[in-house]
């Protein structure tokens, strides 16, 4: 699969990504898949493609104050624990965004 | 079918399973099922569609999910998602599945036949009913190497077995 086509099957596995069923959402599993290999082949990406991903970057984070807004405590923790293994924080992905820039 | 953990028996019900869950909060999951089973009107198969959300977090939830499983052509029709839904359910083969986190668990059925699961959160409400594109093993070692899940193999009560049964014949003679 190329970068096109697994930023295509994020972006879509996210805007039908269910909060409440999360890792019971099979596409969930899909979602931390293309994350970290988009995320490990960031210099490789065109500028359009980093672009795209950094909007998704947006995405996955609003998902996450969602959670927290919701108090759904330890769901909100667990999707930390696991957005953070693969290195979804913003933080991390606006430096990485800005190097490869 | 054994993952992670020790098995233990259903009747010992004194025993941890999993993270900090007994079998206690197992039969809450479907003792909160039950008392919502009360909201589900299957007199018809009208009343049924019109009534089958309340067995959900929300009505926007059960509409979304049988939106998704309508696109995927899991289902044809709203009517074929409830029935597809408790044949599931009808399954003898039941996983409880706890976390890391303690005050998390869920309880998730499969029906071999079909590849299909249901999952009940803890409030007894359905968090999700789909059909599984890999194995279920497969799901579970996800679940087991993502967010260390520790999963059981038990068995449904007999009242649980009993309604959910009388149901699953009711719905087939619509």
């Amino acid at each position: 699969m190329n970068f096109q086509d697994r930023l295509n099957r994020l972006q879509t596995n996210l805007q039908f990504f269910d909060l409440e069923s999360f890792f019971h959402d099979e596409t969930f599993f899909d979602i931390l898949e293309d994350r970290k290999i988009l995320e490990e082949n960031i210099k490789d990406l065109t500028f359009g493609e980093r672009e795209k991903l950094f909007y998704i970057d947006n995405i996955i984070n609003s998902y996450y104050n969602l959670y927290k807004d919701e108090k759904l405590e330890g769901y909100a923790m667990m999707s930390f624990k696991l957005l953070s293994e693969v290195e979804y924080i913003s933080k991390k992905s606006i430096e990485n965004y800005t190097k490869a820039a | 079918m054994r993952f992670v953990g020790d098995v233990y028996n259903i009747s010992d019900s004194a025993k941890t399973i999993g993270y900090n869950s007994n079998m206690d909060n197992f039969r809450q999951i479907e003792n909160n099922f039950l008392k919502s089973l009360d909201n589900f009107d299957v007199s018809s198969k009208e009343t049924a569609l019109n009534t089958f959300w309340r067995l959900w977090m929300s009505e926007d939830k059960c509409f979304e999910h049988y939106e998704k499983r309508k696109k995927e052509g899991f289902i044809t029709d709203r009517f074929d998602y409830i029935c597809k839904t408790f044949n599931t359910l009808n399954s003898k083969e039941v996983y409880f599945e706890t976390y890391e986190m303690p005050e998390l668990w869920d309880r998730v059925f499969y029906s071999k036949d079909d590849n299909t699961a249901v999952v009940l959160a803890k409030n007894g409400k359905i968090l999700t009913s789909y059909q599984i594109k890999t194995t279920i093993e497969d799901t579970f070692k996800k679940h087991i190497d993502y967010l260390k899940a520790k999963i059981i193999k038990v068995e449904v009560g007999d009242e649980f077995s009993r309604q959910i049964k009388s149901i699953t014949d009711k719905l087939t003679i619509f």
